[in-house]
């Protein structure tokens, strides 16, 4: 199994880095010399390194698999100076992809159990029917499975393929006049930013409004019926609390303070 | 009239209410008027708010 991940990072390392930096080099965009090529070679190492670093159990173990080889196979490319010409779409959804698999079976390989021993044999309870209660949880599972697969895919495709989007990128961004090299070079930095930060915006909020609520659930949702318990016990007097009336007070202020200033401008 | 939950119709007219304004926030940003679109924010949010305690008020009916 941890063959998968190692095989996946040397496809990404070969078709986000090698492949276009030889593409460049042959283009005379990129010198020959040995920093290129140490560049080219450091994601190798944590790749390589795969199920010893698995082995490790520590942090900077799976930060270097899952953030430092993407990042040192897609930044050396990220401000456009291994482009010789317009990047096929086919080719960067290709790299789209092939990073989304190996982020995918680099974090499945990580939280795996590590067990060096014989396989574990398995046989199936004899249970009749599984309840309710457990066809809707592993239900909920597929569909957050299927929701973590699919925005990012569309974020991807809105951010680096969509035409019409493609097309605003190349009016607010491309020089009209310049050599096309140095507008596509600015292009692709947005792109590649855009893509960054929607990517780190996706794990953040999958991790809070998702995963957050579910843990909460396992946990038999102690905090959610502590909260509401000491609201039912608050709400017994029947009476606004005080917020209820700064709430009103600026509400109204607001928007009092939005006529006044619409009835002033000319 | 004497069982009609007041409380819930205003909690919802509020928190629809407030979707209004934070429609509007979008239109006047779209008009390039920073100042109207940052007071109407202000606006939603506090009208979310006053939803909120009138929900209160609607448990404490409820459980009375």
């Amino acid at each position: 199994m941890t063959s998968l991940p190692a095989v996946l990072g040397i496809n990404l390392w070969l078709v986000a880095l090698v492949v276009p930096y030889l593409l460049a080099l042959s283009h005379a965009r990129v010198g020959h010399g040995a920093p290129y090529w140490v560049s080219a070679a450091l994601p190798l190492a944590p790749i390589l390194l795969f199920s010893y670093l698995r082995h490790l159990r520590h942090p900077i173990a799976a930060t270097a698999l899952l953030c430092g080889v993407p990042l040192l196979c897609v930044v050396p490319g990220a401000d456009g100076t291994l482009l010789y010409t317009s990047l096929p779409r086919l080719a960067v959804a290709i790299q789209a992809v092939v990073l989304l698999l190996y982020l995918v079976a680099a974090s499945r390989a990580l939280s795996a159990p590590c067990w060096d021993g014989p396989e574990a044999q398995t046989t199936p309870l004899q249970a009749a029917e599984v309840p309710l209660r457990w066809r809707r949880r592993v239900f909920l599972y597929r569909a957050l499975f299927v929701l973590c697969l699919a925005v990012p895919l569309v974020m991807l495709y809105g951010i680096d393929l969509h035409p019409a989007n493609l097309r605003a990128l190349r009016l607010s961004f491309g020089r009209p006049g310049a050599k096309e090299a140095g507008s596509l070079a600015r292009i692709s930095a947005v792109q590649a930013a855009a893509t960054a930060a929607v990517a780190l915006l996706w794990v953040a909020a999958y991790r809070v409004c998702f995963l957050g609520l579910l843990s909460g659930h396992l946990l038999h949702d102690r905090e959610v019926n502590l909260h509401t318990a000491a609201l039912q016990k608050e709400a017994r007097r029947g009476r606004p609390r005080p917020q209820f009336y700064l709430a009103m007070l600026l509400a109204l202020g607001s928007m009092i303070s939005l006529i006044w200033r619409s009835l002033r401008s000319p | 009239m004497k069982n009609f939950p007041y409380f819930q119709f205003l909690t919802l007219l509020l928190m629809g209410g407030s979707l209004v304004f934070f429609w509007e926030c979008i239109a006047y940003l779209a008009r390039r008027d920073y100042v109207a679109s940052g007071l109407l924010t202000f606006i939603g949010a506090f009208t979310l708010w006053v939803g909120s305690e009138l929900a209160r008020l609607a448990l404490a009916e409820r459980a009375a």
